[in-house]
């Protein structure tokens, strides 16, 4: 069986027997592949904080050539992510990262950037930029990432295009933006300003280690969010657990 | 249903158990040959068994762990001390735990731990009523003894972020037990070892 070596990302730990779990993993050169580490419950040595949720690791594997269960040989921690189990709400958009990299990203689908990506947001919520922001950041690049790109830049109907302090309309069956000539007599449309759109096609061009210094305002927060959010939603036809979770912790509060 | 060599009934056993955490086909198939082979009476008793757990056992509403009277019987022993509460996430935590003999204060079930990807909130699980048995004021500690997982240290942190604010002390048990590990599993010395060497939060 041959062995290989990749950094990786976990995204789901399970136990599985009364020593065993099952990791499923977001590696930068497999995508995403599932393994089973032998002994994790009980060894404190060979795999020691390396299989928990979040972890950022330099996997060592066995796979077979069927691809079936890959067999975990060995972890070593490149970050921890420590600060993300200290608070609830840090846990719940780290697990929104991954909750959207399963549904929008295919078993075994090898895609550098979008680990890039998971790898920097993640670092975020683990440092204090706000979790909003972060939130925003990680969808309009993961969706742009995998193909489900929306349009932003112009009228979707009629072309016309982001002029000074026109208001547009975000449709999530449309995938993009439409004019307010355009937007008559159409269900489903939230308001997009301007500055929104701008903000949100930087979160998405952006160099991605510069975007740390990206700053919504509340408006471009919250209207990206009904837009881009429900967009999402909509391609996966159910809302994620972590967004009902968040929404259920900010009740609370 | 993969096979059908046996004959409906058998089929029918081996997918009810398939059914269980932790049984796989091979499993499954072993035990139900198993239970083929024994006698009708002990066939029976199984059977009685897990309807009896059914009928019998319910939630204490008090500490929320199984039990088949209300209030179970730590709530309802009187030489349990007060002053200290013992959180875990289910009753075989519990079990566990109170196998050490070590402990002689009360618990509290949570019935799960935070996990936003499986979407259990707060809400989800029993803190709501943790902090009503807290606000009677008898309590000095409270001994937070979930799993040594990502989950249960986030709910460890959430708890004590609670319960500290109302002037109780707030302790973790010490982990001799490895990072993912699992208290249900955790030798009886391990474990009281780590209820001994708790530490604040
Ligand atoms: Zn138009
Ligand atoms: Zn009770």
């Amino acid at each position: 069986m041959p062995l290989y070596r990749t950094d990786a990302i976990v995204i789901r730990s399970m136990d599985f027997s009364e020593s065993d779990k099952i990791v499923t993993f977001f590696t930068r050169d497999f995508g995403k592949l599932r393994g089973i580490a032998k002994g994790a419950k009980k060894s404190k040595k060979r795999f020691s904080n390396t299989l928990e949720l979040f972890s950022y690791i330099s996997l060592l594997f066995f796979q077979k050539e069927n691809l079936g269960l890959a067999r975990v040989n060995n972890c070593s921690i490149i970050k921890a992510h420590m600060e993300i189990y200290k608070d609830i709400e840090k846990m719940a958009y780290g697990s929104y990262f991954i909750e959207l990299i399963n549904e929008l990203v295919g078993e075994r689908e090898k895609n550098n950037e979008v680990f890039n990506l998971l790898v920097d947001s993640l670092s975020m919520v683990n440092g204090d930029k706000l979790g909003e922001e972060i939130a925003r950041i990680f969808e309009i690049r993961l969706l742009s990432l995998v193909g489900y790109q929306p349009q932003l830049q112009g009228c979707l109907t009629c072309g016309h295009r982001l002029s000074n302090g026109e208001m547009f309309w975000f449709s999530s069956v449309k995938g993009g933006i439409v004019c307010n000539r355009c937007s008559h007599g159409q269900g489903n449309l939230s308001p997009i300003s301007p500055g929104t759109l701008k903000i949100l096609l930087l979160a998405r061009d952006m160099d991605l280690r510069k975007i740390h210094r990206l700053i919504f305002s509340k408006q471009a927060l919250m209207e990206s969010k009904d837009a881009i959010t429900n967009f999402i939603q909509y391609q996966m036809g159910k809302e994620p657990n972590s967004m009902k979770f968040l929404k259920k912790i900010h009740g609370l509060s | 249903m993969s096979f059908s060599c046996f004959g409906d009934s058998i089929d029918r056993l081996i997918d009810r158990l398939k059914k269980l955490p932790g049984i796989g086909e091979k499993t499954a198939t072993r035990l139900a040959f198993y239970m083929l082979n024994s006698s009708r009476k002990e066939a029976e008793e199984l059977a009685k068994s897990i309807i009896d757990v059914k009928e019998k056992v319910s939630c204490c509403s008090v500490c929320f762990n199984f039990s088949d009277s209300d209030p179970c019987k730590i709530c309802g022993n009187e030489r349990r001390d007060d002053k200290t509460i013992c959180v875990v996430e289910d009753p075989a935590d519990f079990l566990a735990i109170e196998k050490t003999g070590k402990y002689k204060g009360r618990y509290h079930v949570l019935q799960g731990v935070l996990s936003p990807l499986d979407g259990i909130s707060p809400q989800e699980i029993r803190v709501k009523e943790l902090i009503e048995r807290l606000r009677g004021g008898k309590v000095k500690e409270v001994i937070i003894a979930t799993n040594p997982s990502v989950e249960g240290e986030a709910t460890a942190i959430y708890l004590a972020k609670l319960i500290k604010p109302m002037g109780i002390e707030v302790t973790r048990i010490a982990y001799g037990i490895p990072v993912g590990g699992d208290i249900e599993y955790t030798d009886m010395d391990t474990l009281s070892r780590a209820m001994e060497g708790r530490r604040k939060l």
